[in-house]
């Protein structure tokens, strides 16, 4: 799967936990963290999942998003 | 989590909690073909096992931890069967003993002999993969499939993993053949959350471990870090609120509590060996800074047993994973160069520890392309001669394609064994721009175009470098460009030094590529039977039909194929050549066709042959190919043509073989053949002369007995009889050696009858007569006769009388007389010589 996609984990994350997630966007929502971000491969994604679950983060969802130009 | 040995299960903590429960699970499942262990991290899948198998490890429990290199189907299953045929359950007579991985690749039929091997076992074994979830190529997926559907009731699968393993496991849940084990069932009980945090921590209250238990739910991993954070905590009650009620992530506050247990400069030492999963203590002072690193995690591991190991070789200190996980967050977050340098401090640490996988997995991480270049440079024609190409893919893989020669020269060789030929040279473009690269470097280079059939000519005074695996690349491409270059001689010395020093090294891969070059040089020196030796020797060897073996496989075939063709085996010439199209190389090709060509007329699709001859021929255009083999594609096309009494195709041979090489010897033999046919035998006569002059040059086409058979049928044609029988002699003696038996077999029927007198002579030249005549025997059958007959017919190609055969057989002798006349009805024959000739082509004699 490539292109943009978001994941969501329940809880605010620390300094240090954001810190594992560089070079995606963090937005906290109530009682969730958003991570947002670019993939090229399916392999990518599963490295990123890999270190939520490294991490010990709670994973609550993960879904591709659609392209709306602002790449 | 990874350990070290990864073949053996970890050791159980003081504090481990025995899951009788979990345990009863997986014993009553025991009798299913699959366990599967799905959860994420610090769940326990790895001590439950380990508990679960116990003392079975090494007796009918096979254990390998999986790790990301494991990629490389090559490292699984080279672990996978160590492990097997370590088992006491495995007899020494069991086939696994003798399976064997290629270094070079693993093919699926690797996979249906290891199959095949455990369904013969006498008694059933269990083969654990831990952290599967590392397991991602699909030929790898393929075996696991393969190993679960069919060794019956002789193996046990168990597999963990952070991801459901690659298996249909609906389907195998509904055939009740699965036990499947979850992070439901794998969290722990209220029970067992209070056992666990008893041992660690046995001042809490009931009620303390009940809001433990509930904010962990019962995941292992945060209950440990809690019972550790808890052990000298001041106020644990002031902890258990900070806990409960806050929106932050259990893991996150767990981390946070346990690094605040502790003075920085403890924490400082833990951040920085969190790079590496594993430290071994000659690392850890390099990481941590300090000289009393090591002293500092002994008495972590001691008085907090946040960490595990002792730091001696096989036993490297380790981290909780998430623990680590935090720690190299935090790093990250305090610099963006700290975790770089830090990797950069271990690559460099390994490499002089003389590990090339350690070092090349950290510096791949290091954004130091300056330091991934020089590991990789040094290491690189070690691992790719090896076989080795994951670590090296890993380590090209992580940078952009810059134009440093010693990165796009390993990225070559990762291409190759990929059977990428295509994207390998377009990595050697890449290397040739750089303008400045070190004399190593230009040398594996070189090395690597010269063995991928680019012609750089060998400068007399070019070195060979110092480092023996460089040498042994340096030497083979040096021998790969003097087969190119038509030069034998020399070929056979660099490829005889090169294979030697491969050999020392364990170079398999690069072996392979050395020894099918070997065999092309030997054909074109003329020495078949070497080369055919050579050749089989190679397509033998395990990994032949590999993706990185596959171009120098064809050209080991097409050796083996001519010199079968030379050996009048032409069955045999055809299923080596298979389609031959597929072949990239045009040269190899080139001569693969022609010997699918050749095997065509010899096995009497003679217009079908010389049509594939002149095909082949079209198709090469101007390539330039090795004298010899044009030279025997023109004889094999030109006899075809011949033989069809088509002097218009022969003359087109001729002239393409006089336009590519005008002083090729074998010009004068198809001028003598042409001429031959034509009736013109003073003018073939004059043609051949320089073929008889010695010395003769050994070529593959056994030109020289060629030539002495023609002078044969020319002398024979003039009445002149002992000239003809002693040019027929000459060639068999010339042959002989070679056991060059197919010239024999297209030889004039006048010449061939001479020959049958030669099977009452000297033993040594009639064995060889015998051959040549039954060579090329239509059939065996159609010919029945009696035991009596037969026992005359053997004694027919002796000088014996009629009387003497009688005496033999103790028969009178109108009774042999009897048998000689049943004897030529059915072989339709009226003379002796005529019988014993017949008798050797229809492969009754012989």
């Amino acid at each position: 799967m490539a292109g943009r996609f978001e994941i969501r984990v329940s809880g605010r994350l620390s300094d240090r936990a954001r810190a594992a997630f560089a070079d995606m966007a963090v937005v906290e929502v109530p009682a969730e963290t958003v991570l947002s971000g670019w993939s090229h491969d399916a392999d990518e994604v599963h490295g990123i999942l890999d270190r939520i679950q490294e991490l010990g983060l709670e994973l609550v969802s993960l879904r591709q998003v659609r392209e709306s130009g602002d790449a | 989590m990874a350990h070290v040995p990864r073949t053996r299960p970890p050791q159980l903590s003081a504090g481990h909690v025995r899951r009788r429960a979990l345990e009863d699970v997986l014993e009553r499942g025991a009798d299913r073909d699959l366990t599967v262990l799905s959860a994420p991290p610090g769940f326990g899948k790895t001590s439950l096992l380990a508990a679960w198998v116990g003392d079975d490890h090494g007796r009918a429990t096979a254990w390998v931890c999986l790790e990301p290199e494991d990629r490389d189907p090559r490292r699984l299953w080279s672990a996978v069967l160590a492990e097997l045929t370590a088992l006491s359950a495995v007899p020494p007579s069991s086939r696994l003993h003798r399976l064997v991985v290629s270094r070079s690749t693993v093919a699926p039929e690797f996979l249906t002999e290891l199959t095949a091997a455990i369904t013969a076992l006498p008694s059933p074994v269990r083969l654990v993969l831990d952290d599967v979830h590392h397991l991602a190529d699909p030929l790898s997926r393929q075996g696991l499939a393969m190993l679960l559907r069919d060794t019956g009731d002789r193996l046990g699968l168990v597999l963990a993993g952070r991801r459901d393993p690659p298996l249909p496991l609906p389907r195998l849940r509904m055939d009740e053949r699965v036990t499947e084990l979850r992070a439901e069932q794998l969290a722990f009980s209220p029970a067992e959350s209070a056992a666990l945090l008893a041992a660690w921590s046995p001042s809490l209250t009931p009620a303390q471990v009940t809001v433990l238990h509930e904010r962990t739910g019962g995941w292992v991993a945060g209950l440990r870090l809690a019972a550790l954070s808890l052990r000298d905590h001041p106020d644990p009650d002031r902890f258990l609120d900070g806990f409960s009620g806050d929106e932050r992530p259990v893991a996150d506050y767990l981390v946070d509590e346990v690094l605040a247990g502790l003075p920085e400069s403890r924490r400082e030492v833990l951040r920085r060996i969190s790079v590496a999963p594993e430290v071994p203590a000659g690392l850890a002072p390099r990481l941590a800074g300090r000289d009393d690193a090591a002293e500092v995690l002994d008495d972590l591991a001691h008085t907090t047993g946040l960490v595990a190991g002792s730091g001696a070789r096989g036993d490297a200190y380790r981290l909780p994973e998430l623990l680590r996980s935090h720690l190299v967050a935090d790093l990250g977050r305090r610099g963006p160069g700290l975790v770089a340098a830090l990797e950069r401090t271990a690559a460099v640490w390994w490499a002089a520890q003389g590990a090339p996988v350690e070092a090349l997995r950290h510096a791949a991480r290091a954004d130091d392309p300056a330091l991934l270049a020089d590991l990789v440079g040094r290491w690189a024609p070690w691992l790719a001669g090896r076989g080795e190409h994951a670590a090296l893919a890993a380590a090209v893989g992580s940078s952009e394609p810059v134009g440093d020669a010693r990165l796009a020269t390993a990225a070559a060789h990762v291409h190759l064994a990929r059977g990428e030929d295509d994207l390998a040279r377009a990595a050697l473009r890449r290397a040739r721009r750089d303008r400045r690269p070190g004399a190593d470097a230009a040398a594996f280079r070189a090395a690597t175009e010269r063995v991928l059939g680019r012609a750089l000519p060998v400068a007399d005074r070019e070195p060979v470098p110092a480092e023996p695996a460089l040498a042994a690349h340096a030497r083979i491409g040096r021998g790969a460009a003097a087969v190119r270059a038509d030069d034998p001689s020399r070929a056979r010395t660099e490829l005889g030094a090169g294979l030697a020093l491969a050999h020392r090294l364990g170079l398999d891969g690069l072996a392979h590529r050395g020894r099918c070059l070997l065999a092309a040089a030997l054909w074109i020196a003329g020495d078949v039977p070497r080369a055919g030796a050579a050749a089989a020797r190679a397509l033998a060897e395990p990994g032949a039909d590999g993706p990185g073996s596959a171009p120098w496989s064809a050209l080991a075939r097409a050796v083996a194929a001519h010199a079968a063709l030379l050996h009048a085996d032409p069955g045999a010439a055809r299923a080596l050549t298979g389609a031959g199209e597929e072949v990239a190389d045009p040269v190899v090709r080139f001569a693969l066709l022609c010997a699918r060509g050749g095997a065509a007329v010899d096995l009497g699709e003679r217009t079908a042959g010389l049509l594939a001859l002149q095909a082949a021929r079209t198709a090469l255009g101007d390539t330039v190919v090795p004298g010899a083999l044009a030279a025997t594609a023109a004889l094999l096309e030109h006899r075809a043509a011949v033989g069809l009494g088509h002097a218009t195709a022969a003359g087109a041979v001729t002239a393409w073989l006089a336009g590519r090489d005008p002083a090729s010897p074998a010009l004068a033999l198809v001028r003598g053949w042409s001429a031959a046919a034509a009736g013109e035998l003073a003018a073939a006569r004059t043609a051949i002369a320089v073929l008889l002059a010695p010395p003769a040059r050994p070529s593959p086409d056994a030109l020289d007995v060629e030539a002495w058979l023609l002078e044969a049928r020319i002398r024979l044609a003039r009445a002149d009889r002992p000239g003809a029988r002693a040019a027929a002699r000459h060639a068999v003696d010339l042959a002989a050696p070679r056991d060059a038996l197919r010239p024999f077999v297209h030889a004039d029927g006048g010449v061939r009858a001479l020959l049958v007198d030669e099977l009452a002579t000297g033993a040594a030249r009639a064995g060889f007569v015998a051959r040549a005549l039954a060579a090329g025997a239509t059939s065996p059958a159609g010919i029945a006769l009696s035991g009596r007959e037969h026992d005359v017919l053997a004694r027919l190609p002796s000088l014996e009388s009629f009387d003497e055969i009688a005496g033999d057989l103790d028969v009178s002798i109108n009774t042999i007389k009897t048998h000689v006349r049943a004897l030529y009805g059915k072989l339709g024959v009226t003379t002796r010589r005529d019988a014993v000739l017949v008798a050797h082509e229809q492969g009754l004699l012989g």
